[in-house]
């Protein structure tokens, strides 16, 4: 193997100090990133924020951080903000199609359909693809009642194997009251990873809009039973145990 | 290359690891979060508005460019509402046209005579004016073709077909309204009339009552004068040559006790005993708030040209919808 004899790692450090600096501080944003991206996965968008706020304070040339924040921004309710953010992450980096994406979102969630429509439009124009773009357009499609939103996740599905978007493209349905299309995704997402505790209790989320209390007991024992600790599951079972059926509640009363 | 502060492509900043720039996003507080939650299933009214705005005219009225059709073809169908258009490839629009003026007509003649029938009947001539107009208005282009073509086919509207149509139609159906409540009758009432129908016996009419007086108690103080003139609704009891008994609230013609009752019940004190002359007809006036203290026979006697109108039906409440009725004799 002599052409990996001059490969330099010890001495390019030593003659290149600065380059070396810049290398860890991107190591250790991608650290960062990595958490954030563990913390979006169960479910903790809060951390998920300050994660990818710790890698950007690392290194701002990071664009997914960026689009990363805006998205948590979203799931947190806190639309406003989102557009604002996006706004700012946009001016640094105009012509990018997952900012673009997220502004979109962020704009359609503030009930501004008009210009995240244009928005996504301009996103899906530019170089590349991502599943993200795709669930963006088809929320947008959700939310202006358009029969077409379905093939725009569906594309999204194809997009990415992963088990995130199909959860994601749940809480989207959940959001839009629509759980029973919620379920579907979020049963694939189950498909895709069924050791992920956050998919679970997507579903559970979904089964319980769709008052299928039972389904969404057997959903949550799996999540606890994969983390056992997982604090917005247990909360739900508490809910799901005080959710009691009417005519249980009758029988109470005779009972009496 | 390098000395570049944005990429040439896409326009990033190519130095953005350099840049003093705060990476913590703004955050909401609870409060706003808490307020904004309900507030989300408030429907944005603005975005709704504008959706609407701007979807009804691409829907509804596609954009209009009339083909080159006959010009006479299509101003001989201006004459029913959105028949033109129909004509000229825009159904859905002649069908809007259309059916708004179905919608004022049928309800303004239901409730003909009262304010909101007025009004319906009033916008079912302004949807046949506005379908004609829209057919005008998009055919000529000059401001000047513009209003003279309005001007002479709104004149042509109105009086080649509304003002004749109105003209004829009032000469044999006019509605009358009630202003002042009678027994029987109330303020507000509805009566259809025909203003050229034949008086006969039996028929409710309006009529000018013959003019009377009647003064009360002493003279001075207290003295009250009672003028009887107007017009009245009542029914025709007896016609000429026939000879009129009225004792105890029983009325008699030519002997024989009458088919037909007035409007109103007939007061137990009045007597009559007279023949009605030519040209005259025997009408009670029932009806009339004073009917107590009334003249007889000056103010019974009716000729016929004091009867302006025969009452065919009464159209409004449609609780009293339909012939005046008499009321049942108490056995």
């Amino acid at each position: 193997m002599a052409r990996f004899d001059k490969l330099e790692f010890e001495q390019f450090d030593k003659q290149h100090p600065k380059a070396a600096e810049t290398h860890r501080a991107v190591t250790d944003a991608q650290t960062w990133m990595r958490r954030a991206d563990d913390f979006r996965r169960s479910g903790t968008y809060e951390g998920a924020l300050q994660m990818y706020s710790r890698a950007l304070e690392e290194d701002k040339t990071l664009i997914e951080c960026w689009a990363g924040q805006v998205q948590m921004l979203v799931q947190l309710e806190e639309f406003p903000e989102a557009e604002l953010w996006s706004r700012k992450a946009l001016e640094l980096y105009p012509g990018n199609g997952e900012l673009l994406a997220a502004r979109a979102q962020a704009l359609c969630r503030d009930k501004k359909p008009r210009d995240a429509q244009a928005t996504v439009d301009q996103s899906l124009q530019q170089a590349g693809e991502s599943s993200f773009r795709w669930m963006v357009r088809g929320e947008i499609l959700l939310m202006q009642r358009q029969s077409t939103h379905k093939h725009c996740f569906d594309r999204a599905m194809q997009c990415d194997h992963d088990w995130l978007p199909p959860a994601e493209s749940a809480l989207i349905y959940r959001y839009y009251n629509q759980p029973s299309n919620g379920l579907s995704y979020a049963r694939l997402a189950t498909e895709r990873n069924p050791t992920v505790p956050y998919a679970w209790y997507v579903v559970a989320r979904c089964q319980r809009d769709l008052g299928m209390i039972q389904p969404a007991r057997r959903s949550l024992s799996t999540c606890l039973d994969l983390k056992p600790d997982f604090r917005d599951a247990q909360n739900l079972q508490v809910a799901l145990d005080s959710e009691v059926p009417l005519w249980r509640q009758i029988r109470r009363l005779w009972s009496r | 290359m390098p000395g570049l502060a944005s990429c040439g492509r896409c326009g990033s900043n190519l130095n953005a690891q350099g840049l003093k720039l705060d990476v913590n996003p703004p955050r909401a507080a609870k409060w706003k979060k808490r307020i904004r939650r309900p507030m989300r299933s408030i429907p944005n009214f603005r975005e709704g508005f504008r959706r609407f705005r701007e979807c009804l005219p691409t829907t509804l009225f596609p954009d209009f460019s009339l083909p080159e059709l006959p010009r006479w073809q299509v101003f001989v169908r201006m004459i029913v509402p959105g028949w033109a258009q129909w004509y000229c490839g825009f159904p859905v629009r002649g069908g809007i046209y259309l059916g708004a003026y179905l919608f004022c007509l049928i309800v303004g003649i239901f409730l003909l005579g009262t304010g909101l029938g007025n009004l319906l009947m009033g916008l079912a001539v302004a949807c046949h004016a506005s379908s004609a107009l829209d057919i005008i208005l998009s055919r000529e282009y000059g401001i000047r073709a513009r209003l003279f073509s309005s001007m002479i086919i709104l004149a042509l509207l109105f009086w080649g077909l509304y003002i004749p149509l109105w003209t004829f139609t009032t000469r044999y159906f006019q509605p009358m309204t009630i202003r002042m409540s009678m027994a029987g009758i109330h303020a507000g009432d509805v009566l259809i009339v025909n203003p050229r129908g034949s008086a006969a016996v039996g028929e409710s009419v309006i009529y000018e009552i013959p003019p009377a007086e009647t003064t009360m108690a002493n003279a001075g103080h207290g003295q009250r004068r009672y003028v009887w003139r107007g017009q009245r609704v009542d029914r025709i009891l007896a016609g000429p040559g026939q000879h009129v008994i009225l004792k105890n609230g029983k009325l008699a013609i030519d002997g024989k006790s009458s088919r037909f009752l007035p409007l109103a019940p007939i007061h137990s004190d009045w007597t009559l005993d007279v023949t009605v002359g030519p040209g005259q007809w025997l009408i009670l006036p029932t009806t009339d708030p004073f009917s107590a203290m009334v003249p007889l026979p000056a103010v019974c006697l009716v000729p016929t040209r004091s009867i302006t109108a025969v009452v065919l039906f009464r159209s409004y409440p449609y609780s009293r919808f339909g012939r005046l009725s008499s009321p049942v004799p108490s056995p």
